[in-house]
């Protein structure tokens, strides 16, 4: 009951983060929803409840389920029975079907059987659900307010409805409104149409219709349909097209005073690896003109729009200089990096004294000075779209860039210090098991750079496999199984508008299964040997010494003198063969014909790829931020004499 | 020079550094893991095994991981050695290769120290991960 205290007596309007969904981070659209209401003169407060939550079951069994396959929600089925009621049978069945995986969705995914420990964390999990929203009953002062904003990505979904669900019961005089990635388009015209419980859903961005909406209200009003925005007894019977691109400067500063509050200052959890969230642009630049073939992250809203620069900066300031104290790691949360901050915001935050981690996501086919800059302004880790080294895949996904030059983005990155997290996607609907050896052949020499995970690709709603599957021959396009275990009230048609994540049949190559396992098992291998693989250079200007101390070694130490120097260095970025040999007309004409020889002899080394006739070295410089792994240190001894 | 052999050659430097901080770990029978802070130890990330060697010639490796971490602070191989010295067990000939280490060796073992502890974790999960 002490929370009742703690909130803001004045709040008219209570913002509701239900697990299950990471504690670490506040929540964006939360935290955005309350500046605005601020502005408005609302009083709002946000009420993490997956703190809560996560207080009660603890930190390790939540990262254990974040583990699991996504599309088996197991999340969302720990809240389900709270909802719709018990049925043993039905439970069993999930359990079956999905965490054993007996409708063989993940067939490839490691971790799709649950083994018999996360099963009963899961169970556990499950048990404390009555309790726990008898707590959030509890733990507010529902009567004082006016408005419940329940926002639902990922797994919170069940959550927030059985919350939802429990409040409109014992506090009818409640408005219920729902927004969040869950309820884009046709998913929130469902939500609206199955649970009378609901009286709104945001069906895309909400900031300023939310804020006209609880505005009116509280003014008692009568709200203003917006189409973006469903309010019962006013829906339109035309499908609603949601979103219209917005001016993204008017976006107010995110407030996670309430996160802070909560997550540190109140919680016994560990305040460690907490981040902030912030978001510089929506939509896609290359999905507008390359919508790639598996990517489901934008609906109408591909459009692509940013913030300005300097409003870029100013919130960063403004948050570093608010939250500092509680953490310095910034995930912004873009699906891709605008490309004009390579000119205008990353200088800047590189001439700032903010000493920021930040994570963005970012496509691969950048030069090596903007990974020097990504460096600088401290994008430590990011998230480039890399995905394969197939040039026949990239280009079915419609990636826009080569194996190789994914390959040199690698490099670049382990180069300058920047961590890529990557997946090594499988599965698409026309692969040949060709497709991944010839791949696999590289993983070897490729063994110092940053690994991947694998992953199995799914059909996501709103990805082109999902809008337009014949095109890609899938056929027989359902929701994954898990839909049935929590939906269980609604027919196909209505599971089928409410799923996210979906599951086809197309021709696959028929050895499938053999090629899956060696593909896993390379991944694991490659990941494995990242530990401890170098292979590095250090030049004096005469001579350049390449350190391998890869499995995949020929020779421990190479030397190269002259053409083969220049040859090497010069392969640091792709350069053909056509290339190549004018260049070396210029600087060692007698040396034009030996190119190829001198080539295959630093491929034979496997101290280069070649692919296409477009070369790549493979050697990191050890000029910038990359330091070898202490495996090596005593074998490059001999190149120096230590006193 | 220009910046980048400037730049090069300070890398050089640094990587002659941990070989000769290898090589002399070796002697003293402890593996270059002594520079990882708690954390990241307890992650056993190397499993180097130093040279085999007589009983009597294998040094206490805390005092020897404090004796370091005071040269680095201090940059005073000297004084870092009078104080911890009898605590790490060092002998003369250990006491003799420390010595050699200067005073730009021991920055050098202070950003290698930082290198080896500074993975990042990832402190979320990213959304297609």
């Amino acid at each position: 009951m002490k929370d009742k205290q703690e909130l803001n007596l004045s709040s008219k309007v209570v913002l509701v983060n239900m697990p299950i969904v990471t504690s670490q981070t506040p929540s964006l659209g939360l935290s955005v929803l309350k500046s605005e209401l601020d502005a408005r003169g609302i009083g709002c407060s946000v009420r993490y409840f997956n703190i809560d939550y996560a207080e009660r079951v603890g930190l390790d069994i939540l990262l254990d389920l974040e583990q699991l396959p996504t599309a088996q929600l197991v999340g969302d089925w720990i809240f389900s029975e709270n909802l719709w009621g018990k049925d043993s049978s039905r439970d069993q069945e999930y359990i079956e079907q999905v965490l054993k995986d007996r409708a063989n969705e993940h067939p490839h995914h490691d971790n799709r059987c649950v083994s018999d420990d996360v099963l009963s964390g899961i169970w556990y999990c499950r048990s404390v659900v009555d309790e726990f929203i008898d707590h959030c009953v509890d733990a507010v002062d529902w009567s004082q307010v006016k408005v419940v904003g329940f926002t639902s990505m990922f797994q919170q979904h069940m959550a927030s409805l059985a919350l939802a669900r429990r409040l409109k019961a014992d506090f009818p005089h409640l408005i219920i409104a729902f927004g969040g990635a869950n309820c884009a388009s046709d998913m929130g015209r469902v939500l609206m149409e199955k649970f009378d419980f609901v009286d709104a859903v945001c069906l895309g961005m909400g900031e300023h219709v939310f804020g006209d909406f609880v505005t009116a209200l509280l003014s008692n009003k009568t709200p203003y349909n917006d189409k973006n925005f469903l309010i019962r007894g006013s829906i339109p019977s035309l499908p609603q097209i949601a979103v219209k691109p917005e001016n993204m400067n008017n976006i107010p500063f995110p407030n996670f005073d309430d996160f802070f509050e909560q997550r540190v200052d109140q919680s016994s959890l560990s305040d460690e690896h907490l981040s902030m969230m912030v978001e510089t642009s929506r939509g896609c630049w290359w999905g507008q003109k390359h919508h790639c073939t598996f990517c489901g992250l934008n609906n109408e809203t591909m459009n692509y729009r940013f913030k300005s620069a300097e409003r870029a900066m100013e919130e960063f300031v403004y948050l570093t200089k608010k939250y500092g104290d509680y953490t310095k790691t910034i995930a912004v949360v873009d699906n891709i990096i605008p490309m004009d901050y390579l000119r205008t915001f990353l200088p800047k935050l590189r001439d700032s004294s903010l000493s920021l981690d930040i994570f963005y996501e970012t496509k691969a086919n950048l030069r090596k000075e903007h990974l020097k800059l990504y460096r600088d302004a401290g994008l430590n880790i990011i998230q480039p779209g890399i995905e394969s080294f197939s040039n026949r895949l990239l280009k079915m996904m419609k990636k826009g860039i080569t194996g190789l030059q994914n390959v040199q983005f690698l490099k670049w990155c382990r180069e300058f210090g920047v961590r890529p997290v990557w997946n090594y996607l499988a599965g698409f609907p026309g692969e040949v098991a060709n497709d991944h050896y010839q791949q696999l052949e590289w993983f070897p020499l490729l063994s110092h750079f940053t690994p991947p995970d694998v992953s199995w690709i799914r059909i996501d709603r709103f990805s082109p496999y999902h809008s337009n599957p014949s095109q890609y021959g899938i056929k027989s396009l359902r929701p994954f199984s898990a839909f049935k275990f929590l939906y269980p009230e609604f027919t196909d048609e209505e599971r089928a508008r409410v799923a996210y994540y979906f599951i086809g049949d197309y021709e696959v190559a028929h050895d499938m299964f053999s090629y899956s396992e060696k593909v896993n098992r390379a991944v694991h291998q490659w990941q494995d040997a990242f530990e401890y693989s170098a292979l590095f250079y250090f030049d004096d200007e005469d001579t350049l010494t390449i350190v391998d101390d890869r499995d995949c070694a020929v020779k421990e130490q190479i030397k190269l003198t002259g053409v083969d120097r220049w040859l090497y260095l010069e392969c640091d970025q792709i350069r053909s063969i056509s290339k190549l040999k004018s260049k070396v007309l210029e600087r060692y004409p007698e040396a034009v014909n030996s190119i190829e020889e001198r080539l295959q002899r630093l491929l034979d080394l496997k101290v280069m790829l070649v692919d296409d006739d477009k070369y790549l070295s493979l050697a990191v410089s050890i000029e910038h931020e990359y330091f070898p792994p202490q495996h090596t240190w005593d074998k490059v001894a001999s190149n120096f004499s230590p006193a | 020079m220009s910046n980048q052999n400037k730049s090069q050659s300070s890398r050089m430097r640094m990587l002659a550094t941990a070989a000769k901080l290898s090589s002399v770990l070796a002697v003293m029978g402890v593996s270059n893991s002594i520079l990882l802070n708690e954390a990241n130890a307890s992650e056993e990330k190397d499993e180097i095994k130093p040279l085999e060697m007589k009983k009597e010639d294998k040094v206490d490796e805390a005092g020897l991981k404090k004796l370091l971490n005071h040269a680095i602070e201090s940059g005073d191989m000297k004084a870092a050695i009078e104080k911890y010295g009898k605590e790490a067990k060092l002998n003369d000939k250990h006491k003799e290769l420390l010595r050699s280490f200067t005073k730009d060796e021991l920055k050098d073992v202070e950003q290698i120290r930082d290198y080896l502890n500074g993975e990042k974790e990832i402190p979320f999960r990213t959304r297609r991960g």
